[in-house]
């Protein structure tokens, strides 16, 4: 039994130690600047805890801004257009949006079964859905 | 928010739509005749027709 204990202690630790560090969004949102005139806004989360060892990059228009963090949040602001959003481990799967002027929206990342390592995925989530998803999430910084 | 030769194109509002299949591609749908006809995807500028159309009753007021 002590077995047990102490292997569920363990994942627990390692679960939690993968996840994002950083202050809750909830307690700096009132900190985080305006998005500039003209230019729109994607935030990038994951919720999900399971596969938290799977951590892809996020490549935006072939630049990457940042990494699938288990319940991590960052934004990115960028020129209205059009995007390409993807993540990459066995394979590579890709979101593409647009955005427009003063425009924000939430991208969020999540980790499903592959073969030898986690897929990572990319959804476009409803605006009022995503606000209340990120509230809980560490702030990684855009 | 615009026509296209296949019909309106409809822009969700304070909502996204997308269509997946490999990957996911952000969408907006198209309306003739007061039918859903299939899709217009904005950042391939490209129009994804449904294989049956469907009847759809818009809001005047979110147009």
């Amino acid at each position: 039994m002590s077995k047990l204990r102490a292997v569920v202690f363990l994942v627990g630790t390692l679960l939690v130690s993968a996840c994002a560090s950083g202050p809750k969004f909830a307690e700096i949102k009132g900190n985080i600047s305006a998005m500039p005139d003209g230019q729109a806004r994607i935030y990038f989360y994951r919720t999900q805890i399971v596969g938290a060892a799977v951590q892809p990059s996020i490549i935006l228009n072939q630049e990457n801004v940042g990494s699938c963090e288990p319940k991590g949040v960052f934004y990115k602001d960028v020129e209205p257009g059009k995007y390409e959003a993807s993540v990459e481990t066995e394979v590579e799967r890709r979101l593409t949006l647009v955005l427009g002027p003063g425009e924000e929206k939430y991208v969020r990342c999540h980790i499903s079964m592959g073969l030898i390592v986690g897929h990572g995925n990319l959804e476009l989530v409803d605006p009022a859905e995503a606000k209340a998803d990120i509230q809980d999430l560490s702030y990684t910084g855009s | 928010m615009g026509s296209i030769r296949e019909g309106a194109v409809m822009k969700p509002v304070d909502t996204v739509l997308t269509v997946e299949g490999i990957h996911v591609r952000e969408a907006y749908i198209v309306v003739r005749d007061d039918r859903w006809v299939g899709f217009w995807l904005p950042n391939e500028e490209a129009f994804s027709p449904v294989a049956d159309p469907v009847p759809v009753k818009l809001n005047p007021n979110r147009e």
